[in-house]
């Protein structure tokens, strides 16, 4: 038998690595507390695959002087690449079109400020220029939480304290570099069918998690009210 | 300027636009609730598709919490006007097929289809 050439190596590597992510996937689904992880541990192997594939291009490299142009084409490496510099520019360009902003009310700021005493972090309120109902949390250096003006004519000032609790509580537990993290996953993980529900496992965990904070700092049913006002809209 | 159709529930808002002039979205709310239970939400999300499309303006409002008023840039008589366009288009398209022309004979084709190129002409007043 012929001895296998380097990229049927890597071909076959990518299938195991394809394999033990699947596996782990699996067993993290059916362990529903290690959720935080499952999504790390469905990619890890696929991210071992591709630190794997740039030490062997490495070597090529080491041995050759140069890398041949047929040892880049590999379909995971592509993907990933391609991928990368599509989020990229996806980024500058809502940087660049950017939406603009109002300066928020002196009571609605006073609002915010007193939700972040009561939970404990600091954030910028930034009210977007939009009808639509739309309230979230965003990484930054001093983390944003952007709320559109459709919610601030939609929510009372008891639902907005509320929405404010639950974004603020997002950002407490560490929930924006997690999503961070696990959008990561997902990209590497592509390959992986059940990466995608780990994803959305852990997204829904994560509501779930800032619910049950913001719930313990306000009445819950007002919370309630708010986040079923907020998702109404969607049903439309 | 191509006029996109409205849905079931833009056109319910958009008739309350019409008819009221300036709208907050708790007007248009307080409105159509008498018929049927709705959000506010929704309401403000079909305000501001209405807004993106182009059949509304707005302006913000800063007295009393920040909201908007919304105002129609489209009319009624424009819109409807812009319906019939459309549906005679449509019909014109459909008399192209030879089955429905076999049926209506030659001499009446050419009278609706002079009717309904008149009607759908960009220049038609729609009468």
């Amino acid at each position: 038998m012929l001895p296998l050439t380097p990229m049927e190596v890597r071909l076959l590597r990518l299938g195991e690595a394809i394999l033990l992510s699947l596996a782990l996937s699996l067993l993290s689904l059916v362990f529903k507390r290690a959720w935080k992880v499952g999504p790390v541990l469905g990619a890890a192997p696929m991210l071992g695959y591709m630190l794997g594939y740039a030490n062997f291009l490495f070597e090529v490299w080491k041995r050759l002087g140069r890398i041949p142009l047929h040892f880049l084409v590999e379909p995971v490496t592509l993907f990933v690449l391609s991928l990368g510099i599509f989020v990229m520019m996806r980024a500058v360009y809502v940087w660049v079109k950017g939406e603009s902003y109002v300066e928020p009310d002196p009571w609605l700021q006073k609002l915010f400020q007193e939700a972040m005493e009561q939970v404990g972090v600091k954030a910028r309120l930034r009210i977007v220029d939009r009808g639509d109902p739309v309230v979230y949390a965003r990484a930054s250096v001093i983390p944003n939480v952007v709320i559109s003006v459709g919610s601030l004519e939609c929510l009372g000032s008891d639902e907005l304290r509320a929405v404010f609790l639950h974004e603020l509580s997002h950002i407490r537990l560490g929930h924006m570099g997690l999503k961070l993290l696990y959008y990561c996953t997902l990209v590497l993980g592509f390959l992986n069918p059940l990466q995608v529900k780990l994803y959305r496992r852990a997204l829904r965990e994560m509501e779930r998690e800032a619910d049950q904070l913001a719930a313990e700092l306000t009445n819950g049913n007002t919370l309630a009210s708010a986040l079923t006002k907020l998702a109404e809209s969607l049903n439309y | 300027m191509h006029m996109e159709d409205l849905g079931e529930l833009e056109s319910e808002v958009m008739e309350v636009v019409w008819s009221r002039g300036k709208v907050f979205v708790k007007d248009v709310h307080e409105e159509l609730s008498r018929k049927r239970t709705l959000a506010t939400t929704t309401i403000s999300t079909v305000l501001d598709r209405l807004y993106r499309k182009g059949f509304v303006g707005r302006e913000l409002v800063k007295e009393g919490g920040l909201r908007y008023l919304y105002y129609a840039i489209v009319s009624k008589e424009e819109f409807q006007r812009a319906k019939l366009k459309r549906i005679a288009s449509t019909i014109l398209d459909s008399l192209e097929d030879p089955a429905i022309a076999s049926i209506l004979g030659d001499n009446n084709i050419k009278e609706i289809r002079e009717r309904l190129r008149r009607l759908a002409s960009p220049n038609s007043n729609g009468s």
